[in-house]
């Protein structure tokens, strides 16, 4: 079931395909609509009962990794076809929001368009004029390690320009030894590891100074062992697997309190099994994936009950194929880098139904620019298009290199810089 | 933008942060909440600010605090319209945390109720959840009113991962278990699952009260007071010690646990473990007069050969089945969950919950049933998840072996034996828990003969071809070596272990 809008009504369907609404102003009665078409047909009704208001809006929200709602604005009331037009256009995205799960068309793209893929990121990296080039300064590094991590992939890190590369890292650095998502900006455990992880990609971790870096890492651990992001210390689980990581590529993982570490990632357990953000936060794919890769790297897989949170994680996947990052959410294809990547550190992996899984992260690449999107038919972009790879070089995909699941890096980098993580070993 | 954004950083260059740098940054993050360099640069124009109101209202703190609280009441005005441009804005809602522990006058109330908006615009917000977390925390709110709170949420709408997930953090601390093994005591966990029965009832397509009524069958038995050694074992031929313990511990705990004069080191079963349930330790000096002693808690026992605590396997193993008013709760659950598998044939749901309920009643006298569920009802019911289902039944069967096998009329020192001789042979995988069994997979096991029989069907373990299926059979190997687990890594020896040390320094030493 799925809440739609509070102020007009409640709109859910069953996964059997009934749909049934409740309209807020008569929440003693549960109706049962019978079809589509008429609950859209309430819905124009009570907007020109609306018509007092010059704006009605109808707001969706969907819990993506990153952005958030999606609105549908009925901005003029005057052309009533207009809008009962935008409504079923619009009302078959919000009932697939409704269903928790989205449609994998026929036309859907079935191949892997690796080489689509990597013009598309070559070609990211060129547009350095554009709005979106510019707006995303304050991401930059992630964004860099995202299009790394895809082309290395896709076994084409050497069309990205190395030299450019380094030197905006080393321009990054700042005083205090972190990484900025660019320069100006300030500095952030996120980047620091995305800084790191590029420059063992690179294999030059040598022109920069690790020893800065991991008195900056270090510096961020609090008395309870968990991790602040940066010096106003947001305390995230995210950011212990930040740092774990980081200094794990370097070696240096004796430079913080360990078992502190583990300690708090432990606590942050929860009823199901799954981990969230600090302790008693609700489990969450993407914190999951964060707390078993620490876990992984300290060695301390055995603390937990693999088949616990392994049960929540393969729960994830949807009708169609695809995962999502928490009960009642769309699936969404970075998580079929979170979900995936968990299920392959606690060696549940075969939890998972791989063939739809792999239709649902193909359906997702766009096969004009290249790329993938959250889910098919959106817009691609470099976050999606990594996790996209990353998720069927675990499937197994034999065009991609192996990927670590632990540093979501290729397993050659890590292999030439002797890195070994824990993982539990399958059945 | 970008001059707006060049003037920002330049003001921050030349150090100066002031008003007109919460302007700037003000307008620039309600565009954009996610800019987090701009939430420091406002931070620190915020902490001069208020260090020059400190200073210019010296001696008058009414004054001092008005005027503060008045520039942090801005502050929560601007974050709130952040909020309102991205409910979901790591910075925004930080911020407002942020401002809760600096203003001299925290207004608590209006958080919470700026909560519950964001909740009934999405009551999935993490971000808003978490941020009413931490106002209970310095509001000094009561858990009980929180657990009003979550039972409003849960009742609105039972589809409520977030209510739940707070109910189950609130209810383990609000009404604890006296003896640490449930998730609860037994009359508020009788009532949860009452509860949980309406939730799923109402709709039973929705994950959330499912997953808290398998929380609701938890039972910690030996794990209420932290992994325990169940099993010591020396020996003076090979110069080895074997420990298994009920958990995971670290290589401190176990050297704590085990004092021994001969030298040598303790090995996790898995080599890039710090922590682990089976160790080993290799000497060059363990002979027949070596002292090897146990001590744990009133534990104090020196080891010949072999020292088990059978009674905690069997409990780990077996628990005991419950009984009184907890019984009929969950009776009353089974019932429900098979009734709803009736009314919603192609639903996975009732049928899982039931055979993870059976198995909680009585998990020896329901083996069959719940076998057929696993293996026969649910994976038609729910394939993609086929791949859980089958490692579940294998797990349950070998687990009935071994309680069949470690029976107190049966060849325990037999059983014991062979299991010995195949961990010490080879470390188990590293699936090695008390919730899955000691052997990992009844397909890879073979059957285990009694000592030094070698022939695959010559003197076959009495529970051969006791009704746990054929599939024993099927799998002995062809030279009758008994093979209890797929092969793996064979035990790194001490050298390895060193090597692989000096690579990793870090991962690998104990922090003694």
């Amino acid at each position: 079931m799925q809440l739609i809008d509070r102020d007009l009504l409640k709109v859910y369907q069953l996964s059997s395909g009934r749909v049934f609404f409740q309209d807020v102003d008569d929440s003693s009665k549960v109706k049962e609509a019978d079809s589509l078409t008429q609950v859209r047909d309430f819905i124009a009704d009570r907007c020109r009962a609306r018509q007092a208001r010059k704006l009605a809006r109808l707001q969706v929200q969907v819990d993506l990794a990153k952005r958030s709602a999606f609105t549908l604005l009925l901005s003029d009331l005057s052309s009533l076809s207009a809008i009962l037009s935008t409504i079923a256009m619009s009302l078959s995205a919000m009932f697939d929001f409704a269903r928790k799960d989205v449609e994998v068309g026929e036309s859907a793209p079935k191949e892997l368009l690796l080489e689509k893929h990597a013009d598309y990121i070559h070609a990211y990296e060129q547009k350095k004029d554009s709005y979106e080039y510019i707006m995303a300064e304050f991401l930059r590094m992630s964004g860099v390690y995202w299009c790394l991590t895809a082309m290395d992939l896709a076994k084409s890190l050497d069309r990205m320009n190395r030299a450019d590369i380094l030197q905006f890292i080393k321009e990054s650095q700042t005083e205090s030894g972190g990484f900025a998502a660019s320069q100006g900006h300030d500095p952030h455990l996120l980047h620091t590891l995305c800084a790191v992880q590029i420059l063992v990609m690179f294999d030059a971790v040598d022109e920069v100074s690790s020893d800065r870096i991991v008195e900056y890492v270090k510096a961020r651990q609090n008395e309870d062992g968990s991790f602040g992001g940066d010096e106003w210390n947001e305390i995230d689980t995210r950011f212990s697997l930040c740092a774990v990581a980081c200094l794990k590529l370097l070696n240096r993982l004796d430079a913080i309190d360990t078992p502190k570490a583990t300690a708090y990632v432990l606590s942050c357990q929860n009823f199901d099994g799954g981990f969230g953000t600090r302790p008693g936060s609700e489990s969450h794919s993407g914190q999951i994936y964060c707390c078993l890769g620490t876990l992984a790297i300290l060695g301390e897989l055995h603390r937990i009950d693999a088949d616990r949170v392994g049960w929540w994680l393969c729960e994830r996947q949807c009708a169609s194929g695809g995962l999502n990052g928490r009960p009642e959410k769309l699936p969404d294809v970075c998580y079929s880098w979170w979900v995936l990547a968990s299920l392959t550190i606690i060696g549940r992996l075969h939890w998972v139904d791989k063939v739809s899984l792999k239709r649902f992260i193909l359906a997702c690449q766009d096969d004009e620019t290249g790329g993938f999107a959250d889910r098919p038919g959106d817009m691609p972009d470099p976050f999606h298009t990594v996790f996209g790879l990353a998720g069927l070089s675990l499937l197994g995909d034999e065009r991609l290199k192996p990927v670590n699941p632990v540093l979501c890096m290729p397993e050659d980098r890590l292999a030439s810089a002797s890195i070994r993580v824990q993982l539990l070993n399958p059945r | 933008m970008r001059s707006t954004h060049g003037r920002l950083f330049d003001k921050r260059q030349k150090g100066e942060l002031d008003e007109e740098v919460l302007a700037i940054s003000g307008q620039l993050l309600q565009k954009n909440p996610d800019v987090y360099t701009f939430w420091n640069i406002r931070r620190q124009a915020l902490i001069l600010i208020s260090q020059k109101i400190a200073t210019e209202n010296g001696d008058d703190e009414a004054k001092r605090d008005e005027r503060l609280a008045a520039l942090y009441k801005e502050e929560m005005i601007l974050t709130e319209a952040c909020i309102q441009e991205n409910p979901k804005s790591y910075g925004a809602w930080l911020q407002r945390g942020w401002v809760l522990e600096r203003t001299p006058k925290p207004e608590y109330q209006f958080e919470l109720k700026l909560c519950n908006l964001a909740l009934r615009l999405d009551e999935r917000n993490f971000h808003c959840w978490d941020h009413r977390r931490i106002v209970c925390r310095f509001a000094n709110i009561p858990l009980e009113d929180e657990l009003k709170f979550s039972d409003e949420k849960v009742n609105d709408n039972f589809s409520n991962y977030s209510a739940w997930h707070y109910r189950s953090s609130l209810l383990a601390r609000t009404h604890p278990d006296p003896d640490g093994r449930l998730p609860m005591d037994e009359a508020t966990l009788a009532k949860e699952l009452g509860l949980a029965t309406n939730a799923f009832y109402t709709d039973p397509e929705d994950q959330s009260a499912w997953f808290y009524t398998s929380w609701l069958f938890d039972d910690q038995h030996a794990f209420a007071e932290g992994p325990v050694p169940v099993w010591v074992t020396v020996d003076r031929k090979k110069s080895t010690i074997l420990l298994v313990m009920s958990g995971a511990v670290e290589a401190k705990t176990v050297g704590d646990m085990i004092a021994t004069d001969a030298d040598g080191e303790w090995i996790p079963a898995d080599s890039q473990a710090q922590s682990s349930q089976v160790w080993l330790f290799k000497s060059s000096s363990l002979g027949p007069a070596t002292k090897v002693t146990l001590s744990y808690k009133a534990l104090d026992v020196q080891v010949e050969d072999e020292w088990t605590d059978l009674d905690t396997i069997r409990a780990l193993l077996a628990p005991a089945n419950p009984e009184g008013s907890l019984k009929t709760a969950l009776e009353k659950m089974l019932a429900s969950c098979q009734e709803l598998a009736t009314v919603e044939p192609h639903n996975k749901w009732p049928t899982f919950i039931a055979t993870l309920c059976m198995r909680r009643l009585e998990a020896q006298a329901n083996h069959d049933q719940i076998l057929s569920n696993l293996e026969k009802k649910l994976p038609k019911l729910d394939p993609k998840r086929a791949g859980m289902y089958a490692d579940l039944a294998n797990n349950i069967k070998v687990n009935r072996f071994l309680v069949d096998a470690l029976a107190e009329n049966s060849r325990v020192p037999d059983t014991l034996r062979m299991i010995r001789k195949a961990l010490i042979t080879r470390p188990p995988p590293p699936r090695l828990t008390w919730s899955t069994p000691l052997l990992i997979s009844l397909k890879d096991a073979g059957s285990i003969p009694a000592e030094g029989g070698p022939s695959p069907n010559q003197g076959a373990h009495p529970s051969v071809g006791r009704g746990i299926g054929s599939s024993y059979a099927a799998n002995i190997p062809a030279t009758g070596r008994p093979i209890l687990y797929q092969s793996h890594q064979p035990w790194p020896s001490v050298a390895s272990r060193q090597r692989a040390r000096g690579a990793e320094p870090a991962t690998l030493r104990d922090k003694r």
